[in-house]
């Protein structure tokens, strides 16, 4: 079976001319930056908070912050890795808000804090669609643990690179090299023992 | 027969190149199964569709950027920099009580004492600049860096009035074994 192309990167000279007019305080121009990244950041949100609303309020967050700070994007770089790697930093400061409101979870492991989230199904499939296969692959990607996850979803899900993921969260390569070999495999082990046959 | 290991699958299936596992597969009908597997999970995700975001998503974003302004505006740089240098001033006499500085003791330190408070003017320059650079929301955080430093300089001048007791009392000494 042919694996399907990875998602094509966006067109970058178009980028720049929109980072740079953004910078120059285009409105516009930074409308259309979110129009075209408000999906990915919602997504990576969703599968970092578990819930529709305070993930699309963290991605709202995430563009403010974006904009705030549009001077220091490069335009000749595409925009989406630098973007994303203020989502990934207020994602995990929200977790960790989260995990000190909460109090006991200041010191839990991944598995355990994505096992005390919140059950999340009924959301995923209203954003999703029913498509058991779908919702059995994501309901897996939930269960993963939170660095495995991170890095299946921008390398699978957005088409990130390893070396652009390595620069998103500040890791070696091979440290994302491997976590994808490891969660790819227990994402297999997940949806096996769940009873769906990838 | 013994069976391929899954890292190596999954490494086929991400189309990494083994001759002794393409010989293996072609006469092993679970690992082909297996690899099977590997490829519909791969092609699985990445036809995973992301979530759709429903309603007026970017207008959201946009008022809460126009809101984010109005709150720079209602707390501008005009308002935040003489803040900072007020209350970095305002922080230092309250140090200096704490450390029990006199204002008086201050014309007895001559050069040690111009330099600390340039010093201290510096720092304040410094934390001028940093307010200027950060967001409203970030005032907090200024203020208490500026609070450590001022700890610092407040620190030095303790030590100082320390130093300059110490120097006087052996001056008393001194002349009490003179005399």
């Amino acid at each position: 079976m042919a694996l399907p192309p990875p998602a094509q990167p966006p067109d970058i000279t178009d980028e720049s001319a929109l980072v740079r007019g953004a910078a120059q305080g285009d409105r516009d121009a930074f409308a259309a930056l979110v129009r075209r990244y408000q999906r990915q950041i919602f997504g990576l949100a969703l599968r970092f908070l578990g819930n529709p609303d305070p993930a699309r309020d963290a991605a709202q967050e995430i563009f403010v912050k974006a904009f705030v700070a549009i001077d220091r994007a490069d335009p000749e770089r595409e925009f989406g890795p630098w973007l994303m790697t203020i989502a990934r930093n207020h994602l995990r400061d929200r977790l960790r808000r989260r995990r000190v409101r909460k109090g006991d979870l200041a010191d839990t492991e991944p598995d355990e804090l994505i096992a005390r989230l919140p059950t999340r199904t009924p959301d995923i499939e209203a954003s999703l669609g029913t498509r058991q296969e779908t919702l059995a692959l994501e309901q897996a990607l939930q269960e993963l643990p939170e660095h495995y996850r991170e890095v299946v979803v921008l390398h699978h899900l957005q088409g990130r690179s390893v070396k652009e993921i390595a620069g998103i969260i500040g890791r070696p390569e091979g440290t994302v090299m491997t976590w994808l070999f490891r969660g790819r495999s227990k994402l297999k082990d997940l949806l096996e023992a769940a009873g769906v046959r990838p | 027969m013994t069976h391929l290991a899954g890292d190596l699958l999954q490494a086929v299936a991400l189309g990494i190149d083994d001759p002794d596992a393409t010989s293996h597969l072609a006469q092993c009908e679970h690992c082909e199964g297996e690899l099977d597997t590997w490829r519909r999970l791969l092609a699985q995700l990445s036809g995973h569709p992301e979530p759709a975001i429903n309603g007026e998503f970017t207008a959201e974003v946009m008022a809460r950027i126009d809101d984010t302004l109005a709150g720079e505006e209602a707390w501008p740089l005009s308002t935040r920099v003489p803040l900072a240098l007020g209350s970095g001033f305002v922080a230092l006499v309250v140090i200096g009580a704490l450390f029990g500085i006199e204002p008086a003791a201050f014309a007895s330190f001559g050069a040690d004492a111009a330099r600390a408070l340039a010093g201290a003017v510096k720092l304040q320059v410094l934390f001028t600049k940093l307010v200027s650079v950060l967001p409203s929301e970030a005032s907090a955080l200024v203020v208490l860096g500026q609070l450590t430093c001022l700890l610092l300089v407040g620190w030095t001048l303790h030590s100082l009035v320390r130093s300059q007791s110490a120097a006087a009392e052996l001056e008393v000494e001194d002349a009490r074994s003179v005399a």
